[in-house]
């Protein structure tokens, strides 16, 4: 059981007058929870693994909890409006019929995500809109890099498209957001699959001997990835029908497509730039987070 | 295509007539060929007559722990007139306070002089960018920029990256340094690169692919990121970094001008004055004067139809006048090549290569003007892979 249902939920958070699921995936639920006052927050459910017997079920556990607690503290310390922001409901453990769930909230974030628009074959945006796409994710990617985090899964899914003109996109989701600083979460890290999902891996996510240098550059390819895919309805690299191995080894050695092959209307510059953040070798991606900024704010 | 006269031995009348002739676009001047008072007269005069010529100043730093030794050919370097100049072991460098002292006390020096932008200093990387000496390099080029702010003034800073041949062949080992290089939180305004060989001649060696393609990765990953590169001792090269993001290359008179070995730090073994030569850009290399006057009237594309052919008179074998006709040539030569940095300069040197190729086969097709070592083609296939190595390595398709 990795739920706990909206009826035990309205009882155990009594401030909100009206809860419903949004979405749901791995252990985590969100929640649309509504105040008296009409306020709305996402409220987020996380069933943590059982603690079990063994040693690795054991590491497991921790590692779910550590996940949210690290997921909350970078949240709790991002000044940046591209970044999603914490609500009312600070981390409150909850256990439900013997099982471990963890619970917290954020701000409600009207509109939808960038894969929606994707799959339902939905027109094309415009240069102006990815110019401002990237523009806030660069932004986004700045303020982890000054709280030392790389996010690790950007992705269509994890960005909202919000309709606010001050802040048109939104960065959601570090559950597995890595800290340049912390110890490591991850256990038997040698031996266990890279964390992130493999149609938006980097390359050097995929090298065991690289991980422990990665840094910001390994968004910005993620970043450069989920744009080109917005913007061409196309991945660069992944086929939808590859397996996790096809997946890695693609990133790791096939030529992403040209964008400008894909959206010709778009300007040479900026296919330019996406295609360059799309290098294997992250030296060889623009890594100057400030003047890529000031490229897509000129018009 | 920018190039900078790298300034060896002489009075610089060369360097003031390649400036007025538009040949070179600016210089690079050693300390151990110039006491501090001729470089300061240089360099204002430079400044008045050429102001927008780029004059910059290498402090040969990367000497030091050769000079601890104490067997080494100084020159100037080593009459005390140079203060941040002095002969150091490698542990004292594995302070970072010794490192920003010694940044504090060349920088200082240097800020007299009348440069555009400053050099900073540095020691060599040996065999392998994985070393202590790495380590130690990678320190110097982080805390360049914070100490140049704490003495400096609004002149741009340009670390030296000096490196041996052999570190840059270890794609792996490259690849991590240019990791870390090209993400520093205070990075210097540009770097300054010189890659030592291990001869002083101009071998097939300098032109060893792998070399020649990590040097030319380093440019275009130093670009990528909005650095200025200055690479000095490039000669014949230079339209190849240029190509893969270079800023600008540099070549002077004497051979070791041309290609940077730490021999000219050691003691002199004699040896005879060089040949004049005549840098053939359909060749792709330099050939002598002798060479050039056999093969003009069947091979006229040899040359390069410049007005400094001129000072290689047919009617006179070919041989130059005057000592200074022969970087004259060079230099002209060199900076008129169409090379842009980017996909175009790339292309335009794969052309170049290919018909360097066909001229040569012409060549040793016909009885008696097949060329010999260091004239002949020996380079070409080195020029070739290193470049395509170099594409592919940077995901390049050149359509």
């Amino acid at each position: 059981m990795n739920k706990i249902p909206e009826s035990e939920l309205k009882i155990l958070f009594p401030e909100f007058t009206d809860i419903s699921e949004l979405r749901s995936g791995g252990f985590k639920t969100v929640y649309r929870a509504v105040k008296a006052s009409g306020e709305l927050e996402a409220l987020k459910v996380v069933a943590i693994p059982d603690a079990g017997k063994t040693s690795n079920e054991k590491a497991h556990h921790k590692e779910e909890i550590g996940r949210v607690i690290r997921e909350i503290s970078i949240l709790g310390k991002s000044q940046s409006p591209h970044i999603v922001r914490l609500a009312k409901v600070p981390l409150t453990h909850k256990e439900y019929f013997g099982k471990d769930f963890v619970v917290y909230s954020e701000e409600f974030l009207d509109g939808g995500n960038l894969w929606d628009p994707i799959i339902d074959g939905e027109d094309k945006p415009s240069e102006i809109e990815l110019r401002e796409l990237l523009r806030d994710m660069l932004k986004a990617i700045k303020e982890l890099h000054r709280l030392q985090v790389v996010h690790r899964d950007i992705k269509p899914l994890n960005i909202m498209k919000s309709g606010n003109s001050e802040r048109p996109f939104i960065l959601i989701d570090l559950g597995i957001a890595f800290s340049l600083q912390g110890t490591a979460l991850t256990a038997n890290a040698e031996n266990r699959r890279p964390m992130a999902t493999y149609r938006y891996i980097s390359p050097e996510q995929c090298d065991p001997r690289n991980r422990a240098n990665l840094d910001y550059r390994s968004d910005l390819y993620s970043l450069a990835l989920t744009v080109f895919e917005y913007a061409a309805h196309e991945h660069p690299i992944a086929h939808d029908m590859d397996d996790f191995i096809q997946t890695v080894s693609r990133a790791l050695n096939e030529s992403p497509k040209a964008l400008k092959d894909l959206r010709p209307d778009l300007s040479p510059e900026f296919c330019g730039l996406v295609d360059q953040l799309l290098k294997k070798r992250p030296a060889l991606r623009p890594a100057n987070l400030n003047m890529l900024i000031k490229k897509m704010e000129a018009s | 295509m920018k190039l900078f006269a790298q300034q060896g031995f002489g009075t610089g009348e060369k360097v003031t007539k390649a400036l007025e002739n538009g040949y070179v676009h600016g210089t690079v001047i050693s300390p151990k060929d110039y006491g501090k008072h001729q470089v300061k007269a240089l360099f204002e005069k430079m400044s008045a007559s050429y102001p927008s010529a780029e004059r910059l100043f290498d402090p040969q730093f990367y000497v030091s722990l050769m000079a601890f030794g104490g067997n080494a050919k100084l020159g100037k370097l080593g009459t005390g007139e140079y203060e941040y100049f002095k002969g150091l072991q490698r542990r004292a460098l594995e302070s970072e306070e010794k490192i920003r002292q010694e940044l504090k006390e060349c920088l200082e020096e240097q800020k007299s002089l009348d440069v555009t932008a400053l050099i900073a200093p540095n020691l060599i990387i040996p065999r392998s960018f994985n070393s202590i000496e790495g380590l130690i390099a990678k320190n110097f080029i982080r805390n360049t920029a914070e100490v140049w702010r704490q003495v400096g003034d609004e002149r741009p800073v340009y670390a030296t990256l000096a490196i041996e041949a052999e570190a840059l062949q270890d794609t792996q080992e490259l690849d991590e340094f240019l990791q870390d290089l090209t993400i520093m939180d205070d990075p210097p305004d540009g770097f300054y690169i010189i890659v030592v060989s291990p001869s002083s001649e101009i071998t097939p060696e300098l032109v060893d692919s792998r070399t020649l393609a990590g040097w030319m990765l380093l440019n275009h990953a130093l670009m990528v990121n909005q650095f200025t590169v200055i690479n000095g001792y490039t000669d014949i090269l230079s339209p190849f970094l240029v190509a893969a993001g270079g800023t600008a290359g540099c070549t002077g008179w004497w051979n070791n001008t041309k290609v940077f070995s730490l021999n000219k730090f050691m003691p002199s073994m004699g040896g005879r004055q060089p040949v004049h030569r005549y840098l053939s850009l359909k060749l792709l290399n330099s050939i002598r004067f002798d060479e050039l006057d056999r093969i003009r009237d069947y091979f006229p594309d040899i040359l390069n139809h410049l007005e400094t052919d001129l000072l290689y008179p047919h009617d006179e074998g070919s041989l130059p006048a005057n000592k200074i006709d022969e970087v004259m040539q060079t230099w002209q030569s060199l900076s008129s090549l169409p090379i842009t940095s980017g996909p175009e300069g790339l292309k335009e040197c794969l052309n170049r290569v290919e018909e360097a190729r066909l001229l040569y086969s012409q060549i040793d097709a016909t009885p008696g003007l097949q060329l010999p070592a260091r004239s002949n083609k020996s380079h070409l296939g080195g020029l070739e892979y290193g470049l395509t190595t170099f594409l592919q390595r940077a995901q390049i398709h050149l359509s």
